[in-house]
């Protein structure tokens, strides 16, 4: 077994644990592998299968932290998470290059944004703002093809997982009693649907990729 | 299997269309509403439609959401607020005829639509303000448009995955019929992948072509729906530990499947033409597949079993049949009727199919263009609307029978004959559902007390220690003895009014005209 799969061993054996209930153990080894990974300077795994386990891993992490409100908790995944997946992403979508990790950053920060703004009921000018640029948006990113783009998808949950947190700040601040369900459960439901059309979008171009490499 | 429609089916699907409208808005609004639509406009009526969404002890708020969007386009009359349901009843017709043609045939089409327009249950559900039938429609409308999508770059594919996520979070047993319809329909479609006979030399491209090919939305949904269902299983689980909001729920029925059957298509009564209908249409549902392998096998190029209707639709009527009976079994009773809205179109369309394969098997051989085949399957859908209508409207007479528990008539007489100040206004269980009506009378009355079960003790006393004589108990179904039995003796009973499933009891103290 080489460095790389037992990389990925690590990753999975984290999978698992977050599944079964063991948080801590379960991000202690994702921190393990990715150290293991940095430390080597490959920034990345050596194969796609294992780039998107680690993916699956870091959302999982994610998806724990929501019932947490300790700011270190809430935001040390999340970032961790944004970064290491954007490395993990690298690979198929150049994000050394830039365009990527721009499209990347502009997509997640307006999805926060204006879903926060939307449920958050600002002012009109506002809401006429987000929709204009919206569709400007979803024509620069080449929407069309959303469900063959993980970077696209990545970036659209992590985008609702900040507004989750814009959310969570104003709580913080006392602006708002406590996150409202209603919000959550918006939340809820489109990251549950983004989350599936991102293993799809992995699955098929892991498949479309390895029947492409037969040929 | 989309062919051209032609030109009498479309004819004929509009009548029959007409004729569910006109039995699905006649009396629409004759009734009081009862008080699981009073709570869907409670909830409807809130101030934000953050408010509206509830607090999440049941469920995730969708149907306030929609009750909530509804209201602030319609407004909030009885009639407004059902024909959101009626409107969704008509709706459904021809959608479900058109999945009855697109994995059958005209003949299955015209027959399956006979049946949901006179259907007993589908009208009852389309005149209730209530979370059954726009979701019923909205997931068939997406199923009609998930087994012609070809691939997950059709243009309405993002609606059809929204729509199914938004009725499988609107009610956990819509959410068990998707997830199981979805479950077959991806595992028929593997099937069918994996047995072409020009299959993909390696097990790769079998797997591209299952997930990239034709038919990929399915795919795609079913991930989706899956993901969804992972993230807010919590959810469930938890709603399906607290008893609390299904505890009212009596135990199944020995016969749970004629119960249905009879709810769908019309309760027996003595004479009745449709009497003994649900033990018939009981064994074509489970003859069903044998009737599609054999109809498959007398075809000259047989296709693969697997393709045919049969088993989707069969997993979305006796899988939700079988995962609420078994519940209710195992873990607490589930068995209420009109949690089958969901699944309701795939007993009726099992039921068209049946008709339109054995007319095929036993006409095909003399009648080569199929005329006679398609005359005799308009002829016995005019027979089911014909039954189905005269036991409507004369039989069983539901418009005139079927009756709802009558908060609007108490109000009235309430309005009409109580003064405020010399009064205390007493109620069981929730005074909204007096308040709702006295509210749109412009009523000045106020309810003074509420209460599920027994009263608390301090409002005993104020009750009992108050200085005029009259006391107004107004209650609903079994419990209009109870909040009596809290007044001291002092209390005779001078008044009471009837109503259905209400009752309004005046008492005062002997000597004192309460009016």
């Amino acid at each position: 077994m080489n460095e790389s799969n037992l990389q990925a061993f690590l990753v999975g054996t984290s999978i698992v644990l977050s599944i079964v209930g063991s948080p801590g153990a379960s991000i202690l080894l994702l921190v393990l592998a990715s150290t293991w990974m940095l430390s080597k300077g490959g920034m990345r795994f050596e194969n796609d299968l294992h780039q998107y386990i680690f993916i699956i891993c870091v959302i999982l992490q994610a998806r724990d932290v929501h019932s947490s409100d300790y700011l270190p908790t809430l935001l040390g995944p999340w970032l961790i998470g944004t970064l290491l997946t954007m490395q993990a992403l690298q690979r198929h979508h150049d994000l050394r290059l830039g365009k990527n990790l721009l499209e990347f950053a502009v997509i997640s920060v307006w999805i926060s944004s204006s879903m926060y703004l939307i449920l958050a009921e600002m002012e009109g000018w506002m809401m006429g703002t987000i929709l204009i640029m919206t569709p400007l948006i979803m024509t620069r990113s080449e929407f069309k093809e959303f469900h063959r783009n993980p970077i696209l998808i990545t970036s659209c949950i992590f985008g609702l997982q900040g507004t989750r947190f814009l959310l969570w700040l104003d709580v913080r601040n006392g602006s708002m009693a406590e996150i409202m369900l209603a919000h959550s459960t918006w939340i809820v439901v489109f990251t549950g649907i983004l989350v599936g059309v991102l293993v799809y979008s992995i699955v098929g171009n892991l498949i479309e990729d390895e029947a492409h490499e037969d040929e | 299997m989309d062919t051209e429609r032609s030109r009498r089916y479309l004819i004929a699907l509009t009548i029959v269309t007409l004729i569910g409208a006109v039995l699905r808005f006649r009396e629409l609004d004759a009734q009081s509403l009862w008080m699981d639509e009073l709570a869907s406009l409670h909830s409807g009526k809130m101030n934000t439609w953050e408010e509206s969404m509830g607090t999440g002890r049941s469920g995730f708020g969708f149907s306030g959401f929609i009750s909530y969007q509804f209201i602030q386009l319609f407004g909030d009359s009885d009639f407004a607020i059902r024909s959101l349901s009626a409107l969704s009843g008509i709706a459904l017709i021809p959608i479900v005829a058109e999945f009855a043609r697109r994995v059958r045939d005209e003949k299955a089409a015209i027959f399956t639509a006979a049946l949901i327009t006179t259907s007993f249950f589908a009208i009852r559900y389309s005149q209730e303000f209530r979370p059954y039938m726009f979701p019923t429609m909205v997931m068939w409308a997406c199923l009609l448009y998930l087994i012609d999508a070809t691939t997950v770059k059709t243009r309405n594919a993002i609606w059809v995955i929204l729509g199914l996520a938004f009725v499988f979070m609107i009610h956990t047993v819509a959410a068990v019929t998707i997830s199981i319809m979805l479950f077959v329909m991806t595992v028929s479609k593997f099937i069918d992948v994996s047995s072409q006979k020009n299959n993909p030399s390696s097990l790769k491209k079998m797997l591209s072509s299952f997930w990239l090919g034709r038919g990929s939305l399915v795919t795609l949904t079913s991930i989706c729906i899956l993901s969804l269902g992972l993230i807010t299983l919590p959810t469930l689980l938890a709603d399906s530990d607290d008893g609390t909001h299904s505890d009212w729920i009596p135990s199944t029925p020995e016969d749970a499947h004629l119960v249905l059957l009879e709810e769908f298509l019309g309760y027996e009564s003595q004479g009745s033409m449709n009497e003994g209908f649900a033990e018939i249409a009981w064994i074509m549902v489970l003859s069903s597949p044998l009737l599609a392998l054999l109809h498959n096998r007398t075809r000259e190029e047989p296709q693969s079993i697997w393709n045919e209707p049969e088993w989707v639709l069969l997993a979305s009527a006796l899988g939700t049949f079988l995962f609420i009976t078994t519940y209710s079994e195992q873990i607490r009773p589930l068995f209420v009727v009109r949690y089958f809205a969901f699944s309701m179109p795939a007993w009726f369309l099992i039921l068209g199919i049946w008709i339109s394969r054995t007319l095929d098997l036993s006409m095909e051989r003399f009648d080569e263009n199929g005329e006679a085949r398609t005359i005799t399957a308009v002829i016995l859908s005019i027979l089911v609307l014909s039954t189905g209508i005269t036991w409507l409207t004369q039989d069983y007479d539901y418009y005139g029978t079927e009756q709802k528990t009558d908060f609007r008539g108490m109000a009235e007489w309430l309005d009409d004959n109580i003064d405020n100040n010399s009064h205390l206004i007493l109620v069981q269980p929730t005074p909204y559902y007096w308040e709702e009506y006295l509210e749109r009378m412009d009523s000045n009355l106020i309810i003074d007390y509420n209460s599920w079960g027994y009263l608390q003790t301090y409002h005993k006393m104020r009750i009992d220690n108050y200085n005029h004589s009259v006391v107004i108990v107004a209650s609903m179904g079994q419990y209009p003895d109870i909040l009596a039995g809290e007044l001291d003796e002092t209390h005779i009973k001078a008044e009471e009014a009837i109503f259905y499933d209400g009752h309004i009891v005046v008492y005062t103290h002997p000597g004192v005209d309460w009016r």
